[in-house]
């Protein structure tokens, strides 16, 4: 006989969980506006300036029952104007990772973040004023996430 | 009675070159590149097609058996890592996960 389930929880968005947590870092928002910080491109966006985009791109759960912790990959791609510009934000953005992303947030509890590697993948999609590819730094991070401690009534 | 413990030098060595080693490696390879195709996302079926090429080669390396497995297409990059006006499909990342492997993907990301 199974345990009687009172209620559902559901594991937080890592997306969602991420959002207002990336653009409460300065030294990240000191490199890139905040609102240039998403998962999917706004209508009408001007790519000149710098800009986030983070996706989660897969992750299992750590445990199957009961299904409370998962470990989400995000991936998140960094443009900048040049390559060492794109380097810095990206570099930035996982050091904010590794100093504070761990801990309690609203919408869960982060316990751990290992991060997958760093690459320069220029995007061929996107030219840049001299027809070249637009820079591009790449990198994953799998992020433990659990329901929070105390979850909404 | 007494038993003296002498270690072999080079027996892990020998076992990673081993023919068992082997078999094991192809057979794991060979896992994770149907798991990268299934992996694929499918409109036309052309890249299954593509990617479905992909046969891993046995090589002995320095530290043992080892297997590559070539994608034989321009690109995958495209298709892993997404671009601003597509999404990553990551399926190479997704089968080793699937597989509990470690995947280094720090390579040139150019076709």
């Amino acid at each position: 006989m199974g345990l009687a389930v009172a209620e559902l929880l559901l594991l937080p968005d890592a997306e969602q969980l991420l959002w207002p947590w990336l653009r409460a870092q300065t030294e990240i928002t000191d490199l890139v506006a905040p609102e240039r910080i998403f998962t999917v491109v706004p209508d009408g966006f001007n790519f000149g300036a710098p800009f986030v985009r983070y996706v989660r791109v897969g992750g299992l759960p750590l445990i199957e029952n009961p299904l409370v912790a998962e470990i989400a990959r995000v991936q998140f791609d960094c443009y900048s104007g040049t390559k060492s510009q794109c380097k810095l934000l990206a570099e930035t953005i996982r050091a904010a990772a590794a100093a504070r992303l761990v801990g309690s947030h609203a919408l869960g509890t982060v316990s751990r973040v290992q991060y997958g590697a760093l690459a320069y993948a220029p995007d061929d999609s996107l030219a840049t004023e001299n027809g070249g590819s637009r820079p591009r730094y790449t990198f994953d991070l799998r992020i433990t996430v659990k329901v929070p401690a105390n979850p909404p009534a | 009675m007494s038993a003296t413990f002498t270690s072999r030098r080079g027996w892990a060595l020998q076992l990673a070159r081993g023919t068992k080693a082997q078999r094991a490696v192809q057979q794991s390879a060979l896992r994770f590149a149907n798991q990268v195709v299934e992996n694929l996302p499918v409109v036309t079926g052309d890249l299954k097609a593509e990617w479905g090429s992909m046969t891993p080669r046995l090589e002995m390396g320095p530290n043992g058996a080892r297997a590559v497995c070539p994608i034989g297409s321009w690109r995958w990059h495209f298709i892993e890592r997404g671009t601003i006006h597509n999404p990553p499909y990551s399926p190479i990342r997704d089968a080793a996960d699937s597989m509990g492997m470690e995947i280094d993907l720090s390579g040139p990301g150019g076709g």
